[in-house]
């Protein structure tokens, strides 16, 4: 191909290239702006460490619950014996106030536990958040944008819309964070 | 040298485009949901609708009770429920990628044009025959 073919040929390709954006090209009434879009609303799917956490955090109060459980069903069937123990109900009355003591010094332990595992997730929710918005204002820089809109702020976004940097985030989290930590 | 440059010419112009497209400008579009209730002929149309009801039912316009506003909001909540459909609509009738309210086009700095107006057209022209039902 000599020099001249290709020169033409370069020009095809470019006024094909010029026509291809004129025609995807926004309406006159549409107006540019630099604007980039994340929608984290299946984080908890598509973020591992996120999911991991969401699993662990499941699975400790589960295990409160059935140590509560465990711990309360003696004293719950103490308390059934009880009414068909016989004795006086002096007796019956001050067993049965300690029973009942026992179980709700069961409950407030059970309970504080599931705000310690709450107030350890929300610090690793919150390492997470963190994480996130630098990626955001990261991929802002990087893009010259004024703005990353978060899904739920806007009224409709096209979803292929090349400002959509929700995959790009994911990667970029899940590269970078791949555990949360529940301190309790 | 008259072939090498305009095939700089046009490596440049590639350039720019590829920049350009790397950069990728998103379109915005405005839609100011409470003006949009406030333009709309219909949503004036089924409050006038209301106020006659209820004048006939009770002697008394205006202000409507709990029940007629009730019935009201009802009917009202179908053009409601369709904004969102319509402004998917519209946005996608101007290439646009992105369609916000303009206080949140404001918070975040942003300028897009303001196609309210389109938006309760077309929900206007989709609700014409939408009448006040009297509880």
């Amino acid at each position: 191909m000599n020099r001249i073919s290709l020169a033409l040929l370069i020009c095809a390709l470019h006024t094909g290239l010029v026509l291809a954006q004129a025609a995807t090209a926004p309406a006159p009434n549409a107006t540019k702006s630099q604007a980039l879009i994340v929608d984290s609303r299946d984080a908890y799917e598509r973020v591992a460490a996120l999911k991991a956490l969401f699993a662990e955090v499941d699975a400790k109060i589960k295990a409160v619950r059935g140590r509560y459980e465990s711990a309360a069903q003696p004293l719950q069937q103490s308390l059934e014996a009880l009414k068909n123990s016989g004795q006086k109900p002096e007796e019956m009355r001050k067993q049965k106030a300690q029973l009942l003591l026992k179980l709700a010094d069961l409950q407030k332990l059970a309970s504080l536990e599931q705000q310690q595992i709450g107030r350890a997730n929300e610090k690793a929710l919150a390492e997470f958040d963190t994480q996130m918005l630098a990626i955001a204002l990261e991929l802002q820089t990087e893009r010259g944008a004024k703005a990353v809109l978060q899904a739920q702020d806007l009224l409709y976004y096209r979803a292929d819309c090349p400002c959509n940097v929700t995959e790009e985030i994911y990667q970029r989290i899940n590269a970078r964070l791949p555990k949360l930590v529940l301190k309790l | 040298m008259s072939i090498t440059k305009p095939l700089n010419t046009i490596a440049l112009s590639f350039a720019l485009m590829l920049m350009a497209s790397a950069a990728q400008a998103s379109v915005i579009i405005l839609v100011d949901s409470v003006k949009a209730e406030a333009q709309s002929v219909v949503f004036a149309r089924l409050k006038t609708e209301a106020a006659a009801a209820q004048l006939k039912k009770t002697g008394k316009a205006a202000p409507l009770n709990a029940q007629f506003q009730e019935a009201l909001e009802a009917s009202l909540s179908e053009w409601r429920s369709a904004l969102s459909e319509a402004v998917a609509q519209v946005a996608v009738a101007n290439k646009a990628d992105v369609a916000i309210e303009p206080s949140v086009a404001k918070l975040k700095g942003l300028q897009g044009t303001d196609l309210t107006a389109q938006v309760v057209k077309a929900l206007d022209a989709q609700f014409a025959k939408l009448k006040f039902v009297s509880p």
